[in-house]
């Protein structure tokens, strides 16, 4: 198939754009933008996308600038003839026409058929199948930006794959790969596994393998319920039998036993009433007796307690009075003593009464002691004070500094002495005036300043003591200084600083007197010593009137002390009195309180005996009434030994119907004992063990019944029967099972070795493949490389890689050059296997596809496309750098030698390259 | 002197559930009824006073009503009484087959002289004390004749023979195996101790449970299905017969076994080596079936394997066997294995690569001889159906 010429109109920035294809090569330059990759996109929609396809595939085609639907004319050769495509895009009222120069016209479908049909595709793509356009001779067709792909990553369909294995298969020179037995051998397996299997090799469902398991597992159900319902029945029978038999031991051993235990109980409870009036009896008789004992025995008992108590009373009665008899005594021995004790506080009281006037007495005398010093204090106070005032005061301070004056003085005047002139009239016999002032002889005069001097009257001389300024200046202060003396002598009021220390030693003498004086008033408390001096006297007229008050004890204990008068004992005999009268009191109550407490304890005792006497005395008086009341009793009753005779025939009679009795009460304990044994614990009532045990038979009578229904249900069908019936049936379900899953292994297993061995002869397929790739390769890169190829008949060919130096190298990790290179060499490749299905020519459409490519290696990857030019493949080249190829193909000079070709040139038309120019 | 028949295991009703054809199944259970029949004319020839069965007269304790009614029918018209056991087949349960309504009522009806034994107590007749031993559930925990050796003999009278009937093994005779097979498990349970001290007691043991027939000492003996319902195990199987039993008090037994059997179980083992072993068996086949068709039973052992021809000339002698037989059971397997000339078809096409590069990768494998042989059989039919799929 060569591609001849083409026409664009109205195709995206393509008004209307045709040029012609090269026989070898069509190289179409342009800028970005230029609408290079529309032409390869148009191209390849006009020969491969049905025309009246709708949707994106066909929106991509219009134009924006220029109005009008895309048309697109192409013009090929095939099959030997020229033929010329006119497709217009118009959504579903898209045309197609296909026609030959002979007059062989074919319009919509017939022309999209025969058109795919030219291209080896079973048909156009449809517009909604618009993914599967760039499936469509993929490996002759590469995109902007595709060229470093893996031309066989895509599916086996996007490279022609069934043609390309027929085409490697006719080039083979070994036998044919795969015979059309084999084929229908491996295509019978696969028609017979499919319903059997799903693609991973799993049952599939509904197969006649699934149904085989399903119906034995269903048989395997079935025989297991039959098992059950078989088993179901052995019990139910079983039950039955058991039930059988333990209702017979009801009927026959439990309830005869039971009924039998019941009357016998009940016989002997009658038994037991009639014996009771005759127990009673001897009872009675047994009771008399034993009272009328315990009554005769009671009467004893009490008159002997009777006789011991009477003579307890009268021991009391004596003991009782030698008690209160005693007991006066100490009562009045204690009525002393507190009469005694009584006054001896009165004693104490008159004792305090003298003290309390002795210290009356001192305290007046002490405070008139006060008064008079206080007096004395106030007046050396007032002299001192007096004198104080009369000077001048003058503080050591004061002194201090009228020294430090009058020595500043006596200083500043000595410097002026020093530098003053000194005139002295030693003879003079003129009048010698100074200045002003007549000097006579003897006068000495000190010049402290120019000085004029006169000495008769002729005579003037002005005298200038030396030393500058500083003589005013010591002249200056020495006035300072004395004024500063005069002033401070005017404060104090002295004529100088002897004077002013003598005061003031003076001041301070006084100050300290009078200092001393205060501190001695300080120490007399003479605050509010007049009123209490004033309130002595009341109080003195108060213990007076007292001590008048008690003028008897006063009276009474003058003749009581030795002394005599006690208003006459001084304060220490006063304090010795009193101390004895304290003492002698404290001693006299403690005597007194321990004759209270034993007389207390005697009281009490008294008590005790007296209720005694009391409790004892009741006693007596109850027991005369229950001896009076016993004598009352026993006079009625019978003689002792008349009830006993009764009572022992009585007796006798009971104990031969209580013999009787015991027999069957023996009986019944066995099978109380055996009843107890059984039930594990107290065993029931024997009436309601009869009345449970009925029920217990009714209850198994009732499943009884039930197991029969249970055993005729299950027994209605034959379940044993059944049983034999399940097991054929799952053995013959299990056979089936076998036969289907042996047939089925044996299929996939016939199936994995026929794609074994299949894989085995693939490099068969690889073989052609590669070697047609190899001589493209070995023109890219100078040193021995080959390209690696695998083939599976599932998946077609893949794992390409490049051995380099005994290396391989997957396809992916080769660079991006290296990789769009070898990819072209393969594209290259397979388009020279293929063409000869293609009436020897296959055009390849490379667009910008070397664009990873060093320059350097331009001329390399130009000689491998030479090749493929010259083993009839048809490259049409897209590039926006067309200059980068023109120099190889465009210059005379320098155009590559034509080699043996394929094709010769006179088979094909057309020029042998053509450059289209494309703008912007 | 007296004269009984021994028979038991008659299982009527037995379902046959192994054989697929509803017409063939029933008449395998027809014939087990009308060998009753057959068994009454024995008893005439033989003059036999008493039929034992020692039991499994039924194939189960709950047999249909047919069953029941055609039992009773065909027991009523032998002219002797007809004593029965329980066995644990038709064991005698309460809810059993013996203790129904219909069963009694149809006795009664149609079989008077029958008596089902279901106590474990002597019953005294004019000719013979018999001494049943019946079992009352399927597995008794007990031993069955127990009963029989704390028996007061003195009540009884010493001038008849004693006659034991039970059902169930014998321990250490080894028979089991020879009576049992894959359709007819074995049973250890229901163990009976036939020891001197017991068999000294008694006159004659009639017993039931072993399909073949077996003395098991010199008073007693199983009588063997009186038609047979399984493939014999070897030639030694006897199972098509009851008992002649002559007895007296106080003598040994003369037994002797009169045939009763309608159907023939056959029992053939083949193995295939070469093509002629299938035709051979078709001639002892042929010699042993006749031509008269639904009167045989056969198991066929298989083994060996044949070729793809041959297999399929065996597959149409399979197919007039079904059709000729009541039943025909095939045990193990002949394999499909190609001869020289089929191996040599697949593996040298030169034309078919792939056709010959499987069937030789195949054959490699299956020259391997440690190859287990699920994995051979494996390969036999792929090869087999690699084989088919090429259509030679």
């Amino acid at each position: 198939m060569q591609l001849l010429s083409c026409r664009l109109q109205r195709v995206r920035l393509h008004d209307d754009l045709s040029f012609q294809f090269g026989r070898q090569l069509t190289l179409i330059g342009g800028p970005n933008e230029s609408g290079k990759s529309t032409v390869v996109e148009a191209l390849h929609k006009g020969l491969f996308l049905r025309s009246t396809a709708t949707g994106r595939g066909v929106e991509e085609l219009r134009s924006r600038l220029y109005g009008g639907l895309p048309e697109i004319e192409i013009c090929f050769a095939a099959c030997g003839q020229h033929w010329t495509l006119r497709k217009r895009f118009a959504g579903a009222g898209g045309t197609c026409q296909l026609s030959t120069p002979a007059g062989e016209s074919l319009r919509g479908s017939a022309a999209e058929e025969r058109l795919a049909e030219l291209l080896g595709m079973e048909g156009p793509v449809e517009g909604r199948r618009i993914n599967q356009l760039p499936e469509r001779w993929a490996h002759l067709w590469v995109r902007q930006g595709e060229s470093g792909a893996n031309p066989l990553a895509g599916k086996p369909e996007s490279y022609d794959y069934e043609r390309l294995i027929t085409r490697l298969q006719g080039q083979s020179s070994s036998e044919a790969l795969q015979s059309t037995r084999d084929s229908q051998v491996l295509e019978q397996l696969q028609q017979r596994i499919a319903p059997l299997f799903t693609a991973t090799g799993r049952i599939k469902a509904g197969s006649p393998l699934a149904q085989a398991i399903e119906l034995e597992s269903n048989a395997q159900r079935k025989l297991e319920q039959a098992l059950q319902r078989l088993q179901d029945l052995e019990q139910a029978m079983e039950r039955w039998r058991s039930l059988s038999e333990q209702l017979e031991r009801i009927e026959q051993d439990q309830l005869p036993g039971l009924r039998q235990e019941l009357q016998q109980q009940q016989h002997l409870r009658l038994q037991r009433a009639e014996l009771e009036p005759l127990q009673l009896q001897i009872n009675n008789l047994r009771d008399r007796n034993r009272q009328r004992l315990e009554l005769e025995q009671k009467q004893q008992q009490q008159s002997q307690e009777q006789a011991q108590l009477q003579q307890e009373l009268e021991r009391l009665d004596h003991s009782l009075s030698e008690q209160l008899q005693q007991q006066n005594t100490r009562q009045k021995n204690i009525d002393a003593q507190q009469q005694r004790l009584k006054q001896l506080r009165s004693g104490q009281d008159l004792a305090q009464l003298l003290l309390d006037l002795a210290q009356l007495q001192g305290e007046q005398e002490q405070l008139e002691a006060h008064q008079q010093r206080l007096q004395f204090l106030q007046q050396q106070a007032q002299g001192l004070k007096d004198a104080l005032a009369q000077m001048p005061p003058i503080t050591a301070d004061q002194v201090r500094s009228l020294r430090r004056a009058e020595q500043a003085l006596a200083q500043a005047n000595a410097r002026c002495e020093a530098m003053a002139a000194s005139l002295e009239v030693l003879e003079a016999d003129q009048p010698i005036r100074a200045d002003a002032a007549l000097l006579q002889v003897g006068d000495r005069q000190q010049l402290t300043e120019a000085t004029e001097l006169r000495v008769g009257e002729g005579v003037r001389l002005r005298l200038s003591p030396g030393g500058g300024q500083a003589l005013p200046q010591a002249k200056q202060e020495l006035q300072e200084c004395r004024r500063t003396y005069q002033t401070l002598l005017e404060s104090l009021g002295v004529s100088d600083s002897e004077a002013a220390e003598t005061i003031e030693l003076q001041r301070r003498s006084h100050e300290r007197d009078l200092a001393n004086l205060r501190q001695a008033a300080q120490e007399i408390p003479w605050s509010g010593l007049k009123e209490r001096l004033e309130a002595i006297a009341p109080r003195r007229q108060q213990l007076r009137q007292r001590l008048q008050e008690q003028s008897e004890v006063l009276e009474q204990w003058s003749q009581e002390h030795p002394r005599g008068d006690l208003l006459q004992l001084e304060r220490a005999g006063l304090e010795q009195w009193q101390q004895s009268l304290r003492r002698d009191a404290l001693e006299l109550e403690r005597e007194l309180g321990l004759a209270q407490r034993e007389h207390q304890q005697l009281q009490h005792q008294l008590q005790q005996h007296r209720d005694g006497l009391q409790t004892k005395r009741n006693r007596m008086e109850q027991l005369s009434g229950a001896l009076a009341l016993l004598k009352e009793r026993l006079e009625p009753m019978q003689p002792v030994g008349q009830d006993a005779e009764l009572e022992l025939q009585l007796e006798s009679q009971l104990q031969q119907r209580l013999q009787q009795l015991a027999l069957v009460e023996q009986e019944l304990e066995q099978r109380l004992q055996q009843r107890r044994s059984a039930e594990g614990g107290e065993p029931t009532a024997v009436d309601i063990l009869l009345e449970q045990t009925i029920k217990r038979k009714d209850q198994l009578l009732s499943e009884r019944g039930q197991c029969e229904q249970l055993c005729t249900s299950l027994g209605s069908s034959n379940p044993a029967a059944e049983l034999e019936q399940a097991q054929a049936d799952l053995e013959q379900a299990s056979t089936e099972r076998d036969r289907l899953e042996l047939e089925g292994r044996a299929l996939l297993l016939l199936q994995e070795r026929f794609h074994e061995a299949q894989t085995q002869l693939s490099n068969r397929y690889s073989e052609p493949l590669r070697t047609a790739m190899n001589p493209y390769l070995a023109l890219l890169v100078g040193e021995p490389q080959q390209a690696l190829l695998n083939f599976d008949p599932q998946e077609g060919f893949n794992k390409l890689q490049l051995l380099q130096q005994r290396e391989a190298y997957d396809f992916d990790r080769l660079s991006g050059g290296m990789r769009e290179q070898m990819a072209g060499a393969l594209r290259l490749a397979m388009a020279e296997v293929l063409q000869g299905a293609y009436d020897g020519v296959l055009p390849l459409v490379f667009d910008d596809a070397f664009t990873n490519t060093d320059r350097d290696r331009l001329s390399l990857l130009q000689g491998m496309l030479q090749r493929g030019m010259d083993q009839g493949v048809q490259v049409v080249l897209l590039s926006c750098h067309p200059e980068d190829y023109r120099p190889a193909w465009f210059e005379p000079s320098r155009a590559p030698e034509l080699k043996a070709q394929k094709n010769p040139p006179e088979l094909l038309e057309g020029i042998e390259r053509i450059e289209v120019r494309l703008t912007r | 002197m007296l004269s009984i028949l021994h028979s038991a295991d008659w299982q009527i009703g037995k379902p046959f559930a192994r054989v697929q054809d509803p017409d063939k199944r029933a008449r395998l259970r027809q014939t087990r009824i009308d060998c009753i029949a057959r068994i009454g004319d024995r008893a005439q020839e033989q003059a036999a006073s008493l039929l034992l069965v020692a039991g499994d007269l039924f194939d189960s304790p709950t047999p249909s009503s047919s069953d029941v009614s055609a039992v009773c029918q065909a027991i009523g018209r032998l002219q002797i009484p007809v004593l029965v056991i329980p066995g644990n087949h038709d064991h005698g349960a309460a809810g059993s087959v013996w203790h129904q309504a219909f069963f009694q009522a149809e006795q009664q009806r149609r079989a008077p002289n029958l008596q089902v034994l279901l106590e474990r107590k002597p019953l005294v007749l004019q000719q013979a004390i018999v001494l049943p031993c019946p079992l009352l559930r399927r597995h008794e925990s007990d031993e069955p004749t127990a009963w029989i050796r704390d028996l007061d003999w003195s009540e009884l009278p010493s001038d008849r023979p004693r006659l034991l009937l039970a059902h169930g093994s014998v321990q250490g005779f080894g028979a089991d195996d020879l009576d049992a097979d894959e359709e007819n498990p074995a049973s250890d349970r229901n163990r009976l101790r036939l020891d001197p001290s017991l068999v000294d007691l008694v006159d004659y043991v009639a017993l039931g449970d072993w399909h073949g027939m077996k003395q098991v000492n010199a008073k007693s003996w199983y009588s063997g299905t009186p038609e047979p319902d399984r493939f014999p195990r070897n030639a030694d199987y006897q199972g098509a017969q009851v008992l002649a039993v002559q007895v007296s008090r106080g003598g040994m037994p003369q037994v002797h076994p009169v045939a009763t059997g309608a159907l023939h179980w056959l029992h053939q083992r083949v193995e295939f080596k070469q093509p002629e072993d299938l035709k051979r068996l078709e001639l002892l086949l042929q010699e042993h079936l006749g031509d008269e068709p639904g009167q045989h039973l056969l198991l066929l052992e298989e083994s060996g394997s044949l070729s793809y021809e041959a297999h399929q000339r065996y597959g149409a002698l399979l197919e007039r066997l079904e059709a000729q037989l009541l039943r025909l059971k095939r045990r193990g397997r002949c394999g499909l294995a190609a001869d020289v000339g089929e191996l040599d078809q697949l593996t040298s096409r030169a034309d078919d690569p792939l056709i010959a590069s499987v069937a030789r990768g195949l054959q490699a494998d299956l020259d391997n001889r440690e190859m287990p042989p699920q994995q051979r059989a494996l390969l036999h039919q792929a090869l087999a159906e690699l084989h088919r799929c090429v259509g030679i």
